[in-house]
């Protein structure tokens, strides 16, 4: 694809497919110790058995999570929630992000510091939970899904985005065109804003789709527990470890260790295999960005 | 773009709206005196009101649980008593945060907080007149008089007050529950079951026959028979020296914990004391921290050397959760070890080779063997805010659940349905599971109680949940009553501070302390270079400087009032 | 609801059109700026609500608050409001536990800021498309791993009998230890379980943002003779350098709040004095604790703030000189 120089380039592709190699392999094999440990049976993992590979094959802790009919509801209700909360999310940065980064703007300083203050103070647990309250949100999806929806740190690095990487004199030209603040937006930055985009998408589903806390303080209704939420029940469930309390039979599971791996697997396999379809945005925003001069 | 975000707002506005409409309403309805039955109807004495009414009940909820409204045991008391419940249920890890935040509502108080009640929230709310008194004769709600809520309404509860719920005990039930100023803001969660009461040091019996049996010149004493930590030292050295398990490695463990605070607890009452915070002197006389005792040191010297010995797991302060101890009880590596049950650490196929043994004393204690234990009676089992029109309602469903039903329905459900008798005289009743449940027999109890998972219960009761009809709790009941001749409460469960400052004051002091200390015996053990006389001193000094002087002081002046009360 | 609202950013913005250097359509800025200004209203709106409105909360740090009273009608607290920060800097350890905040976070800081950029500077030079793909996968895979989990791993591989870390060790003639108990090793494990966490994912953002860079420059650059490694010294690494200045800046402001839920997993008594940090002594005094102290608890979070805000303003300030890339 482009004319580099041969011999050198050689030498230097292959020490980084070494590093990166290297790299993954180490990355990789505390990997294989969940998995492994999620397919071994009870025991085995009990035991701290399992290496890499499954000790006395075992998908009885499988079994056990999905025998849940909750599960099945948490998938679908993680599903709503991230779906709706991705396309908010992403609204609500972008079109903040966007003036943001306009350096005509006058106050832009000084709405840059009224979001970036909130980085650093909250008021806390009982304040924000009264505020959830007063706005009816209680027990609704919409707990699950608007607080925490703008992420001001995203906001930020949108910002800097595209300051640092739309050259200005684009949109200056296409003002002097007589092109609308909007249109601008919607037509000339957002396309070329494809990299960050499919980056920011990607953390809104990643943070909905692990989204665990909102559920615990906002809601008391199972209907809509989050996948996480149940996962966790599960494990709670299964957990010997409540040693306080008060022992109501001499059968008791001791499935929780296994369940550990197996719930980390459960959930995040789904969002695994949507990585490589983001890449190919990255990809793609590198054909774009040849363009664009 | 825009108009999604228009939308949106609007959403919000109107959600807002019409949460605040519904909120509003819920206020309206008017209290009917009339309804409420005193003593239920001819054919049914458990009904509290004629037409159904409904209670809004906060309540602790396990991960483990179902929603509230669909256990069996509420679903039977709703029937019985012809009251629906609305529960405000919340989680266990943010329990404290929600009930803050239903206080900070005073429109929408419930009518009754179910268990998980706290001493310091009552001293510090009822000078407010936060909670309605159980025992206040001029009580009055929902515009009548009603007076005094236990003579009136709950004829169980006052008859098991009146015999300190035939619990041998120095424990005054009444004085746990009643505050200062005379009133009983709480009913009481009681619970006089052994295995529950203590955490039981097990030893393995059969690593003792083992090595009575290769080795006969060592001559171990039984697990029974041992009674002074220098006799468990000699039998720990003998699980390290020897081979108890035959497997010709030498990979035993003589004695784990899952933390070191639970092994303390029975290595310290070896040493007089069984806590590692203020405690009550074995004579009575005050209160003493003891962890800048002379027993104390004792005791560090004493577990130093198991460690330096490799007696002590060296791992002990690296595990910190149940599972790590596991991996080596699994294998048949533990020869002694601190659980509330031996089959939750070395498995199903070991279990029945571990027996529980103890207290002990030793050279420099030669008292009475101590052993640390929970205490019966706690003023935690259910408040009423002031308020609610209900509490003649609210009183009598707590009766109800005080009751012989009521402590059978929340342990372990309805007779003839979840559970039967085994013979005529009742000596034994068996726990019945559909035969098509997938689960385990503690994830189907928690279909029917809460007391599954948040360990929540008014009346945890011997005389019922004793008689359960199952060979490892049988075990473990006998096993566990060994101890129940030698508990120790290390401070009076009916001790009360004078007001929330100092409840604040303490739980912050103890916060701090509690780090210091444990952070200062691992040192002390860990250290082969110093003993722990060399650095004691600057260890007490330390100690100072977290103001061990000022909890004490907080403390001795609650003892006093409480002795004075006596 | 923003009727004056509107009037006043009208007219604000103003005097923005005399300056400005695009003069061609002067009748049309108005309008111009009033629609940048509508794009940043909702976002405006949800941070006042979600975020500046529970603010009013802080207000309990000056107080001795209790739930029944409620926020505004709880006492004040002692000192002129005061106490509970003094209790909180005349801690026996207070600056232990400040000391091992900054240790965590300044190792944090430096790692997390450094080695990101340079895994996504070497994935960029990748070449071949399937393994570009998969080291790309593999690393933003233990990010979805939780918490728990991965002290739970770091526990067991660090076992003293059986750990791989310690057979590692064995295996080139050191000798086994607890190294969960170390001291020593605290803040290493901490950093460096973080960065098997969470480098990849960190690398994803300037993964992003190198796609967007011009090819016509390299090609240039190659034409110029320009080597590899020249190039991402001159081409690559200035188009995310903006970016990592951000990014580190937001980390500067946050040098006080290291996140207490893995410290507290990690923490083991012989580690206490070097694993206490502010965060997990608030975690221990209130959600942690049976008596919940909330104002002791947002006193030392408004603490942690003042400090985290004079930190990030500092170095904005410093970077705004520096580099010209700032906050705001």
């Amino acid at each position: 694809m482009m004319i580099e120089n041969r011999g050198k380039d050689k030498v230097f592709n292959w020490v980084i497919l070494i590093l990166m190699g290297l790299y993954a392999f180490v990355t990789l094999l505390p990997l294989l110790h969940v998995l492994a440990n999620s397919f071994s049976s009870a025991d085995a993992v009990n035991r701290g058995a399992v290496g890499l590979w499954p000790v006395e094959f075992s998908l009885e802790s499988y079994a056990r999570v999905f025998r849940e009919e909750s599960i099945l509801r948490g998938y679908m209700n993680t599903l709503i929630y991230t779906a709706v909360g991705t396309v908010l999310q992403l609204v609500l940065q972008f079109t903040a992000a966007y003036p943001l980064s306009r350096r005509d703007l006058k106050g832009r300083n000084f709405f840059s510091f009224y979001f970036v203050l909130t980085m650093f103070i909250n008021g806390g647990l009982i304040p924000t939970y009264l505020v959830v309250k007063a706005l009816g949100m209680l027990n609704t999806r919409w707990a699950m899904i608007i607080p925490g929806c703008v992420g001001i740190y995203n906001l930020i690095i949108i910002r800097t985005y595209i300051t640092s990487s739309i050259p200005w004199e684009l949109q200056e030209a296409a003002m002097i065109d007589g092109c609308s603040n909007v249109r601008l937006f919607w037509s000339i930055v957002l396309p070329l804003c494809k990299p960050i985009l499919a980056v920011m998408t990607l953390y809104a589903i990643v943070g909905y789709w692990n989204a665990y806390f909102n559920s615990l303080m906002y809601m008391w209704n199972d209907d809509l527990y989050p996948l996480q939420r149940v996962l966790q029940n599960i494990l709670i469930a299964n957990d010997t470890g409540n040693i306080g309390g008060s022992i109501g039979s001499g059968e008791q599971a001791l499935l929780s260790e296994s369940l550990k791996y197996v719930t980390i697997v459960v959930s995040s396999a789904p969002i695994l295999f949507l990585y490589p379809f983001f890449q190919r945005f990255f990809e793609k925003g590198l054909m774009v960005g040849g363009v664009k001069g | 773009m825009k108009r999604k975000i228009l939308s949106f707002l609007i959403a919000l506005v109107l959600m807002a709206g019409a949460s605040a409409a519904l909120f509003g309403c819920g206020g309206g309805e008017t209290y009917d005196p009339d309804n409420f039955l005193p003593a239920g109807t001819a054919e049914n004495p458990w009904q509290i009101v004629k037409e159904p009414v409904t209670l809004d009940i906060f309540v602790p909820r396990g991960g483990m649980n179902p929603p509230y409204r669909e256990m069996k045991m509420f679903q039977k008391l709703s029937e019985l008593t012809n009251l629906n419940f609305n529960f405000i249920e919340a989680e266990v890890s943010t329990y404290d945060n929600l009930r803050s935040t239903t206080w900070e509502d005073k429109n929408n108080l419930p009518d009754l907080f179910l268990f998980n009640n706290t001493v310091a929230e009552q001293v510090a709310y009822s000078q407010f007149g936060a909670f309605v008194a159980f025992n206040d004769d001029e009580l009055t709600a929902g515009g009548i008089h009603v007076g005094n809520l236990i003579e009136n309404y709950m004829p169980n509860y006052r008859a098991l007050l009146d015999a300190n719920f035939n619990i041998d005990t120095e424990t005054d039930a009444k004085k746990v529950a009643m505050l200062d100023d005379g009133y009983m803001y709480s009913t009481l969660s009681v619970n006089d079951v052994p295995r529950d009461l203590t955490f039981k040091m097990f030893i393995n019996q059969q690593w003792i026959d083992n090595i009575n049996e290769d080795y006969p010149d060592r001559d171990l004493p039984d697990a029974d028979e041992i009674a002074t930590v220098e006799q468990y030292i000699e039998v720990l050295r003998a699980f390290k020296e020897c081979d108890p398990n035959r497997n010709g490695k030498n990979d035993e463990v003589p004695v784990t914990a899952k933390s070191m605070e639970y092994l303390s607890n029975f290595i310290l009452a070896a040493y007089g004391y069984v806590s590692s915070d203020v405690e009550v002197k074995n004579d009575g006389s005050g209160l003493v921290y003891t962890p800048v005792t002379e027993a104390y040191q004792k005791y560090l010297e004493t577990v130093r050397m198991m460690y330096q010995e490799g007696l002590l797991d060296n791992q002990v302060f690296s595990i910190t959760t149940d599972s790590q101890m596991a991996v080596k009880g699994y294998a048949g590596r533990l020869g002694s070890f601190c659980a509330a049950a031996a089959y939750i650490t070395v498995g199903m196929d070991l279990e029945d080779q571990y027996v529980t043994f103890g207290p002990l004393t030793s050279e420099y204690y030669t008292g009475e063997p101590l052993q640390w234990g929970f205490s019966n009676f706690t003023a935690s089992g259910a408040t009423i805010p002031t308020g609610t029109p209900y509490v003649r309602e609210v009183a009598r469903l707590l009766d109800i659940m005080y009751s012989e039903l009521g402590t059978q329905l929340i342990a372990y459900g309805m007779e003839g349905e979840d559970w039967t008798w085994d013979d005529e005289a009742h000596t034994s009743w068996t726990f019945h599971v559909p035969a098509d449940w997938a689960g385990t027999q503690e994830e189907y109890r928690a279909t029917i109680t809460p007391n599954v998972g948040t360990a929540s219960a008014l009346y945890w009761s011997y005389d019922f949940v004793g008689k359960m009809n199952d060979p490892i709790i049988t075990d473990l009941n006998r096993m566990s009553e060994r101890y129940m001749p030698y508990l120790k409460l290390p401070v009076p469960e009916e001790l009360k501070f004078a007001n929330a400052d100092e409840y604040t004051e303490v739980s912050r002091l103890r916060t701090n302390l509690d780090l210091y200390v444990r952070s200062s015996v691992s040192d002390f053990v860990r250290n082969a270079d110093q003993t722990v006389a060399e650095g004691w001193q600057s260890y007490v000094d330390g100690m100072k400087g977290y103001n061990y002087e000022r909890l004490l002081g907080i403390y001795e002046a609650a003892y006093q009032r409480y002795l004075q009360g006596r | 609801m923003s009727h004056p609202q509107k009037t006043d950013l009208i007219t604000s913005s103003l005097p923005q059109q005399a300056e400005g250097t695009v003069k061609r359509r002067p009748s049309g800025r108005r309008f111009r700026n009033l629609s940048l200004y509508l794009l940043l209203l909702p976002t405006v709106v949800y941070v006042f609500l979600l975020h500046y409105l529970p603010m009013g909360g802080l207000i309990i740090a000056f107080k001795d608050y209790n739930s029944f009273q409620g926020i505004f009608q709880s006492p004040w607290a002692g000192m002129g409001g005061f106490e509970h920060f003094y209790s909180f800097v005349t801690l026996p350890n207070f600056w232990a536990i400040v000391r091992n905040t900054l240790v965590l976070s300044v190792a944090s800081i430096a790692f997390n800021t450094v080695l990101p950029i340079i895994l996504a500077l070497m994935i960029n030079e990748i070449r071949v498309g399937w393994f570009k793909k998969t080291v790309q996968t593999i690393s933003y895979a233990p990010y979805f791993i939780s918490v728990v989990v991965v002290v739970g791993m770091l526990f067991s591989f660090s076992d003293l009998e059986r750990g791989i870390f310690n057979n590692i060790i064995a295996a080139f003639g050191g000798t086994r230890s607890n190294l969960m108990e170390s001291q020593n090793l605290f803040a290493f494990i901490y950093v460096a379980s973080g960065l098997w966490q969470g480098l990849g994912w960190w690398a994803i953002i300037y993964v992003g943002t190198l796609s967007n860079v011009d090819q016509n420059l390299h090609e240039a650059a190659v034409i110029d003779g320009a080597g590899r490694l020249r190039r991402i010294w001159c081409i690559n690494l200035p188009a995310i350098l903006p970016m990592a200045i951000i990014m580190f800046i937001l980390s500067i402001g946050n040098m006080l709040s290291v996140g207490f839920e893995k410290v507290y997993l990690m923490q083991t008594d012989s580690t206490l004095a070097v694993s206490e940090i502010i965060s997990t002594y608030v975690y221990r005094v209130s959600l942690g604790s049976r008596l919940p102290e909330y104002s002791y608890a947002a006193a030392i979070g408004l603490f942690n703030s003042v400090i985290n805000i004079i930190l990030l303003v500092t170095a904005n300030l410093i970077s705004r000189r520096v580099s010209e890339t700032s906050l705001w």
